[in-house]
């Protein structure tokens, strides 16, 4: 039983979806039911013997294509509404072993390709306003399936987050007649103090508001609203921005760093957004090798983030963790694979 | 309810030709799980060394 929810105090829709206490935890490997069906072996989600990249709908799903009505009546302060969009697991290997970092530069540039054929088709359907592709790595994250997989979630709504930023880019716009995220890019670029990794296509880069000790934004260099919008080489060079991070992510510590990568495309309602620019958030939730940072009263009851480091810092660690890049960002170690 | 995948229903089973680069064609192919779920299938046909792509159609 799903549905949306309106929250008439911070007016938001919150997504009931009772059906979700019952989804798989933690499977063991040989039981996992991202892995191809192995000839005589108990059904998996991908009825094949194996597979290079596959998408589907989840099986226990927040937004449904063919959602319900609502089981519940509405309140005089509350609407209530179908939950109609679509989750997907995207797959990215038949190993049930490793994560995106484990993967090629042309493995991911591949899935870059895939994911952005899923926004495509997905940003086709009537009902769908956003696209939100993401990835949540790490039981710490709250992940219940360690096969290497992402999530798209296509809302009937444009999500707060996403609402939030278009309104900022939307005023800057108003304002200086420029788009806010190249303006952000440009002064970190010539500031450095705060960049991870650059290639000619895109920028990795604590911003100097980082609300995470490592939260890391990959910008793209030029203007460009979502995915579709990159060209070959773009795809390229973001394949190879994604793998030099994650490789710096496991590098820093020697572990397999959890972490929730979040991309922020235009919307998807057919609406002008060419003040908004395409980029993708990674947040992990380590503020040390062993310490987690939590959401706690502060972030979760007033929304002010406290961030007990410095951006500048963290960002020359994670320059200095391999493959090192140097005070301007670019590779001074080679790239594996 | 008109919804604009089910116009696409036809579609469904087949195998599309997605996109290409200078090293592989992608190819999708939708299928439907047996509780009725989607799930789609995204394959990587590598192109041939003299440009020709490995299924026989010319990239170029």
């Amino acid at each position: 039983m799903s549905e949306l929810r309106w929250h008439p105090v911070l007016r938001e829709w919150v997504i009931t979806a009772t059906h979700r206490q019952e989804r798989t935890f933690l499977p063991p490997p040989d039981y996992c039911p991202l892995c191809p069906t192995k000839p005589g072996g108990f059904a998996t989600e991908v009825a094949e013997p194996t597979y290079e990249i596959v998408a589907f709908d989840n099986r226990f799903p927040s937004l449904r294509r063919d959602a319900p009505e609502p089981a519940v009546e509405p309140t005089p302060f509350s609407p209530v509404r179908r939950a109609q969009g679509v989750c997907e697991v995207i797959l990215y290997t038949p190993e049930h072993s490793g994560s995106l970092t484990s993967r090629s530069v042309d493995d991911i540039e591949k899935l870059i390709y895939v994911w952005t054929d899923r926004f495509q088709q997905l940003s086709a359907l009537e009902y769908v306003k956003y696209v939100f592709i993401f990835e949540n790595k790490g039981q710490v994250i709250g992940v219940t399936i360690d096969h290497p997989h992402g999530q798209i979630y296509a809302y009937p709504f444009i999500p707060p987050m996403a609402a939030r930023e278009l309104e900022s880019a939307r005023l800057h716009h108003q304002e200086h007649g420029s788009c806010l995220f190249c303006d952000l890019l440009a002064h970190e670029l010539a500031d450095g103090r705060r960049i991870v990794a650059v290639n000619e296509s895109f920028a990795a880069v604590i911003p100097f508001y980082a609300r995470y000790p490592y939260e890391v934004h990959v910008t793209s260099r030029r203007h460009l609203g979502a995915l579709p919008d990159l060209t070959a080489e773009e795809k390229r060079d973001l394949a190879g921005i994604l793998k030099t991070l994650l490789l710096k992510y496991d590098n820093l510590w020697g572990i397999s760093m959890p972490y929730m990568m979040v991309m922020h495309p235009r919307p998807s309602d057919g609406g002008a957004y060419d003040y908004y620019h395409f980029h993708i958030e990674f947040y992990p939730p380590h503020r040390t090798r062993d310490k987690l940072k939590y959401l706690a009263g502060s972030e979760s009851g007033a929304g002010v983030f406290i961030n007990d480091t410095l951006a500048e810092l963290k960002a020359e660690e994670l320059r200095a963790a391999a493959p090192a890049t140097d005070g301007e960002g670019r590779l001074v170690d080679v790239l594996p694979g | 309810m008109a919804e604009r995948e089910r116009d696409a229903a036809p579609e469904r089973e087949a195998v599309v030709r997605v996109a290409a680069t200078d090293k592989w064609v992608m190819h999708r192919r939708e299928a439907t799980m047996p509780d009725g779920r989607r799930i789609t299938y995204y394959t990587f046909q590598p192109v041939a060394c003299d440009g020709e792509r490995a299924d026989g159609a010319d990239e170029r």
